[in-house]
């Protein structure tokens, strides 16, 4: 036990949650205590789009409980496939409470009436404990485990599957939008961003791609390993940070999607002409805001930063600490 | 008044987002949340409104649980010097890893002196459900608990100095009639509006009853004394543990309706002052308020409300809405318990449906087909319904306002003013 004055990391219920709320025709029942359910209230907080989460409680009921009322987990997850048709997967993610009450979880999907029978995925790897990153990046693998269809031939044209943060990574979606911009630039078109964007369809056919380009290492290296091994598609995984790491980013998919080399660079070079090395947002903050200041690096990241950019720590400030967390 | 259960799945807040707002309105406190990864996220993720609080967090190890006397160690040395009281917030978990926390309360405070009280957050209630603002009555059950207990003598002496002519002496200022109160008053709720327990206290005390103090206490008065005798006054129709803590403590709780709206204000103030052995009648008074309020009423008169239901507040709300004139569509109650309540059931107009454990698809299914004026929405459907072109008030909004006694209620109606004003302006510029 230690005392702390927060975490920078929530439960592996809310990563399972997060990655899950990206990906269209997934839907996850979170089984918690009743009140337990917090991300419909953080994701109107945070995001814009008006949307209301995939997500359902499955209440872990103490003492007597109505027949009819929710509780019942294999009723529960009957029940969302019966009330949302649309849905492909259901995903069950349980929070730290349900996890520590031992509850045995259906290792078989729920019956439905016709032939329509959705995946589930039980995440039966989650334990009391595990953070919100480990979790997301098992569930997708798991989710892409599931789906990803054996024995598709690949694109007739270069194409890669984005692998990106999921909801509620700040700036997610244009992350994956100047990412997909640089790769058509070179010639190579998306087959998928996974997970924000994705879908379940999306998730069958990502074998079809040459290649997979890992932006966000944390929750898609098990999804791409997998993919890698299982069905042979490479995958880059320099981070696209900086404009060495992009340009080397870019290099290695042109390699991997079997690119003229010198095409590419002369892109990189008249990429970096238009945007001065940097993208625009980056001109917003003055070139003094961190002149004199002492800065440390927090993160979970297990690539280090874009190794040539004039990093506010190295560049007009000591840096005290940096590193992983 | 019709009441339906329709045993679904609420959306409501969880309780443990109020850790923040509790521990900014508690400043010489140091609040320490025992649990698990789980518990330090949720109170991290809705940082609230107002100046922080101190809080920590007792993040236990699932794998390697704390010993005995572990947790009461780690208490005393985060408290030092610096808090006076400290509050534990215990999750479900510690209770599922194996920690007594008042177990551990107790022996911190005897290892260092101070006031150390144990909340359960995840303890079950009688009725089922969770309410967003249970916290908040579990942290006022705790502090009923480090309330001083009255004793015999000082209920002797009570009785003899109000045959004489008054619990405080006499020739108080502005009391119109000290010698009637026989027993003393203790006013329990109002954590989150603080001001609006201070305006009930001066209401009090024009009717003759002077209160001898509020739980949670306001600045720096003490907790006042609870036991035998005491007559307690519920403000917030969630109190319900809080309640049953003072009641334990022999305190006699008022049975009325919540002082939230006019009317409501003045069956507080009426039987309060009657449990304390003062006769007071407050038909004047809530008649002219009535008439202060008209202009406002026109703005909520024939306005339908929906309300989603959260925090517990609702039901009070809708009474107060439906006597001012609005149409009350729906009322949530994600838990309703309806001895606590039943004054307030009794009150609510004919027109009322209440949904007991409302489930949040179906409420928004009802919102698209009634459409409502206003929703006072929780926090999981206001974006949403907002996305839909719905006007949305939360109902926070309403709680941090302040809505007790005869200025609550012009808040209530200026809050509810300002939302139809501002849509209209927005309506205007048709973007």
């Amino acid at each position: 036990m230690r005392l702390l004055n927060g975490v920078y990391e929530g439960p592996g219920s809310h990563g399972i949650l997060r990655l899950a709320t990206g990906i269209s025709g997934v839907h996850a029942v979170l089984r918690a205590a009743p009140g337990e359910a917090y991300l419909p209230a953080l994701y109107g907080s945070r995001e814009r789009d008006g949307l209301t989460v995939p997500v359902t409680l499955s209440p872990l009921q103490e003492g007597r409980r109505e027949s009819y009322a929710p509780g019942d987990l294999l009723q529960d997850l009957a029940g969302v496939v019966r009330r949302h048709p649309g849905v492909e997967a259901v995903i069950l993610a349980r929070s730290e409470a349900a996890l520590l009450s031992g509850e045995e979880i259906p290792t078989t999907s729920p019956p439905q009436p016709g032939d329509r029978e959705p995946a589930l995925v039980t995440c039966a790897w989650e334990r009391p404990g595990m953070g919100e990153t480990e979790a997301a990046d098992l569930a997708l693998e798991d989710l892409v485990r599931t789906h990803a269809r054996k024995g598709l031939e690949r694109s007739p044209y270069p194409t890669v599957n984005l692998f990106g943060p999921p909801v509620f990574g700040p700036g997610a979606a244009a992350e994956y939008d100047e990412a997909e911009r640089l790769l058509n630039l070179v010639g190579v078109e998306v087959n998928a961003r996974v997970p924000l964007g994705a879908t379940v369809e999306g998730l069958r056919r990502l074998p079809r791609a040459w290649g997979n380009v890992l932006l966000y290492r944390e929750v898609g290296e098990s999804a791409t390993l997998h993919l890698q091994d299982e069905h042979g598609v490479g995958r880059v995984t320099t981070p696209m940070i900086g404009a060495a790491g992009t340009g080397a980013a870019l290099r290695a998919v042109a390699e991997l999607c079997e690119l003229d080399p010198k095409f590419v660079e002369r892109t990189v070079w008249s990429e970096l002409a238009h945007t001065s090395k940097l993208p625009w947002y980056a001109r917003l903050r003055p070139p003094e805001t961190f002149d004199g200041l002492r800065v440390a690096v927090f993160g979970t990241s297990p690539t280090p930063w874009g190794s040539d950019t004039p990093s506010p720590a190295r560049s007009a400030s000591k840096s005290p600490r940096a590193g992983r967390t | 008044m019709t009441i339906l259960n329709e045993s679904g799945i609420p959306d409501v807040l969880h309780p443990l987002h109020a850790v923040t707002g509790l521990a900014g309105r508690f400043p010489g406190t140091l609040v320490i949340v025992v649990g698990v990864r789980s518990e330090a996220h949720v109170v991290r993720s809705f940082p609230g409104g107002g100046p922080g609080g101190r809080i920590s967090f007792a993040v236990l190890d699932p794998q390697d649980p704390p010993g005995q006397g572990h947790l009461a160690n780690l208490v005393v040395e985060a408290a030092g010097r610096r808090a006076d009281t400290v509050l534990l917030v215990a999750g479900r978990t510690a209770a599922a890893l194996g920690v007594d926390v008042d177990f551990e309360a107790r022996l911190a405070a005897r290892k260092s002196g101070l006031s150390v009280a144990a909340v359960d957050a995840g303890a079950p209630y009688a009725n089922p459900g969770v309410l967003s603002t249970d916290l908040e009555d579990r942290v006022l059950a705790a502090l009923v608990g480090l309330c001083p207990k009255r004793r015999t003598s000082e209920l002797v002496e009570a009785a003899s100095q109000a045959k004489r002519g008054g619990l405080f002496g006499l020739g108080g200022r502005g009391r119109e009639r000290p010698a009637e109160q026989g027993r003393p008053v203790v006013l329990l709720g109002g954590a989150l509006s603080p001001g609006s327990a201070a305006g009930l206290v001066a209401e009090l005390a024009r009717t003759g009853v002077q209160a001898a103090g509020v739980v949670p206490s306001t600045g720096d008065d003490d907790l006042p004394p609870v036991g035998e005798g005491t007559v307690v006054g519920v403000m917030d129709p969630n109190l319900g543990a809080a309640a049953g803590a003072a009641r334990e403590r022999g305190a006699r709780v008022v049975r009325t309706l919540m002082p939230i709206g006019i009317d409501g204000t003045a069956r507080f103030l009426q039987d309060v002052a009657e449990d304390a052995g003062a006769r007071t009648s407050e038909v004047m008074r809530a008649r002219s308020v009535w008439e202060e309020l008209g202009a406002l009423r026109n703005r909520v008169r024939g306005k339908r409300i929906f309300f989603a239901g959260d925090t517990g507040y609702e039901l009070p709300l809708a009474r107060f809405l439906a006597d001012a004139g609005a149409v009350v569509l729906e009322v949530g109650a994600p838990r309703l318990d309806r001895r606590f309540l039943a004054e307030e059931l009794q009150a609510l107009g004919s027109g009322v449906d209440v949904v007991v454990s409302p489930d949040w698809r179906g409420q928004m299914q009802r919102i698209e087909d009634s459409h409502p004026d206003v929703v006072v929405a929780s926090a999981g459907l206001h974006a949403p319904l907002v996305a839909r072109g719905h006007l949305c008030r939360s109902p926070q909004d309403f709680v941090r306002a302040g809505l007790h006694g005869y200025e609550g209620a012009r808040r209530i109606l200026e809050l509810l003013a300002r939302t139809f004003d501002r849509a209209e302006a927005l309506d205007a510029l048709s973007l």
